[in-house]
């Protein structure tokens, strides 16, 4: 059996799974742009709220550490950069966990929502081929890490060692692969007679959006309120 | 024939001028009956397959199904032959096994209740009821392949198309594979099954296709075929009468 994948939607029976797809969507965009600004207080807010919400979710962040590493990278170079720039240890700290958190909300609804139900539940485009666009855009990204993971096991088995030449041949390949892969989905989808506009059904809203809603207005509160 | 499902004519396929990969090929494939297309690889099997259900264009040749000419009408081919592709992972659209499925009919429009009623109805058929819920990519080979197959026989096409189904496949899933298609053909489904390795099911084909360098070399029941196989580089077991060419014991 195959190693759960990053980004990718589980069926579970959870209060996040429950949510309306269109508020998380929303919760994600508003929760990363006070992240931007965040720190104190209403950072350890969104942190403790993620870190709950990740218990709550079972997010199998261990079967996820491989393909996290690639972000861990990423975290050290913007932290590293801060520090660089403000020569501040705890600004760089504080921009590390904003992007670290940002991940995690990613995270959380990807796990939590699959990629048709957020095309489906965006009022106005839900008609329209972009609802197309949105999902096969979403379901793509699991098969990125896929992929990657396969080469990446692939030139370890060969023995291949880190230098520039691999971390190029790695990426040609990686191109090469998902080019691959991706032209013979569009004849899978063709086959099964893909049709971008076909009519999609909201889902409604409930009372499991609660939770969410009001945890977002809280955040956005204390912003408005200095709690910064 | 009267039960004639699908017929071909002259079907030739080429890329450019220089290299022809399918050479006016002519045959004929009975209503529920299990046809093999068997050769070496690059024969052109695959392209074959996917010309039948309309997804790379054809040059030259005529189609023929249910006695209709089909040749220039590719959505109709689309929406009739269902193909189950050789690599079942690139082949999923849902990310779990029942959104997966529902794809296929969600595109055919259907109302919800019959899409509903379908995909209860092809999730018993291939008891996949306990995965319902499973993201596809982390199923077993056997599963996935059992996955691609409920995909396309949920749209309930006239003929099914499979390439290489048993390709990377441990013993059970190819005996579980091969039953589950002899269940579907008992059930009145068409088949065309794509395989080189001929001892795993050629006893239970009805009508075997050879192809080789872009030719239709051989064309018959497996019996008439059989002692010709070897010579077209296919693997046949020496000394192994054609009922013993399968993989169930039974």
């Amino acid at each position: 059996m195959a190693h759960a994948v990053i980004f990718s939607f589980r069926h579970q029976d959870r209060l996040l799974n429950k949510t309306h797809p269109l508020i998380k969507v929303i919760a994600l965009l508003c929760g990363c742009i006070l992240l931007f600004r965040a720190s104190g207080f209403l950072l350890s807010s969104i942190a403790l709220f993620l870190i709950a919400l990740t218990i709550l979710q079972r997010l199998p962040l261990r079967s996820y550490a491989r393909q996290l590493r690639f972000f861990i990278l990423l975290f050290v170079l913007i932290a590293f950069g801060e520090y660089a720039h403000s020569q501040s240890m705890r600004s760089a700290l504080i921009v590390l966990v904003r992007y670290a958190l940002m991940i995690l909300y990613a995270l959380l609804i990807t796990d939590s929502t699959s990629s048709d139900e957020i095309a489906n539940s965006i009022p106005l485009i839900n008609k329209s081929v972009l609802a197309s666009g949105i999902e096969l855009t979403l379901a793509i990204v699991p098969m990125i890490f896929q992929v990657s993971e396969e080469i990446r096991i692939a030139q370890r088995a060969r023995l291949r060692r880190w230098s520039i030449r691999s971390t190029f041949e790695y990426l040609s390949t990686l191109f090469e692969l998902l080019l691959l892969r991706l032209e013979e989905q569009a004849l899978a989808l063709e086959g099964r007679l893909f049709d971008a506009k076909r009519k999609r059904h909201a889902p409604p809203v409930s009372m499991h959006d609660v939770p969410m809603i009001l945890a977002t207005l809280l955040f956005i509160g204390l912003r408005i309120f200095g709690y910064e | 024939m009267n039960d004639e499902l699908l017929r071909v004519e002259g079907l030739t396929y080429a890329l450019g001028e220089d290299k022809t990969i399918l050479d006016h090929l002519s045959f004929s494939v009975r209503e529920g009956s299990f046809t093999l297309l068997c050769g070496p690889n690059g024969a052109g099997k695959s392209t074959l397959l996917r010309i039948l259900k309309g997804l790379y264009p054809l040059e030259e040749g005529t189609i023929f199904l249910e006695g209709k000419d089909v040749t220039k009408k590719e959505k109709h081919r689309l929406r009739e032959i269902g193909l189950v592709f050789q690599d079942a992972d690139s082949q999923f659209v849902g990310q779990s096994v029942e959104k997966d499925i529902r794809f296929g009919v969600e595109n055919l429009a259907l109302p919800v209740e019959e899409q509903n009623r379908r995909i209860d109805e092809v999730l018993h058929l291939l008891s996949m009821e306990e995965q319902r819920h499973r993201n596809p990519h982390t199923l077993s080979g056997g599963e996935k392949r059992k996955l691609a197959i409920a995909g396309v026989l949920v749209m309930q096409p006239k003929l099914i198309l499979l390439d290489e189904p048993f390709a990377n496949l441990d013993y059970q899933s190819i005996v579980a594979t091969l039953k589950l298609l002899l269940r579907l053909q008992k059930n009145g489904h068409t088949i065309i099954l794509v395989s080189h390795e001929i001892e795993k099911c050629l006893a239970h084909a009805d009508h075997v296709l050879v192809l080789s360098d872009s030719l239709l070399v051989e064309e018959g029941s497996p019996k008439k075929v059989l002692p010709r196989l070897s010579g077209h580089g296919i693997y046949v077991p020496h000394d192994t009468p054609l009922e013993k060419l399968t993989w169930l014991t039974q």
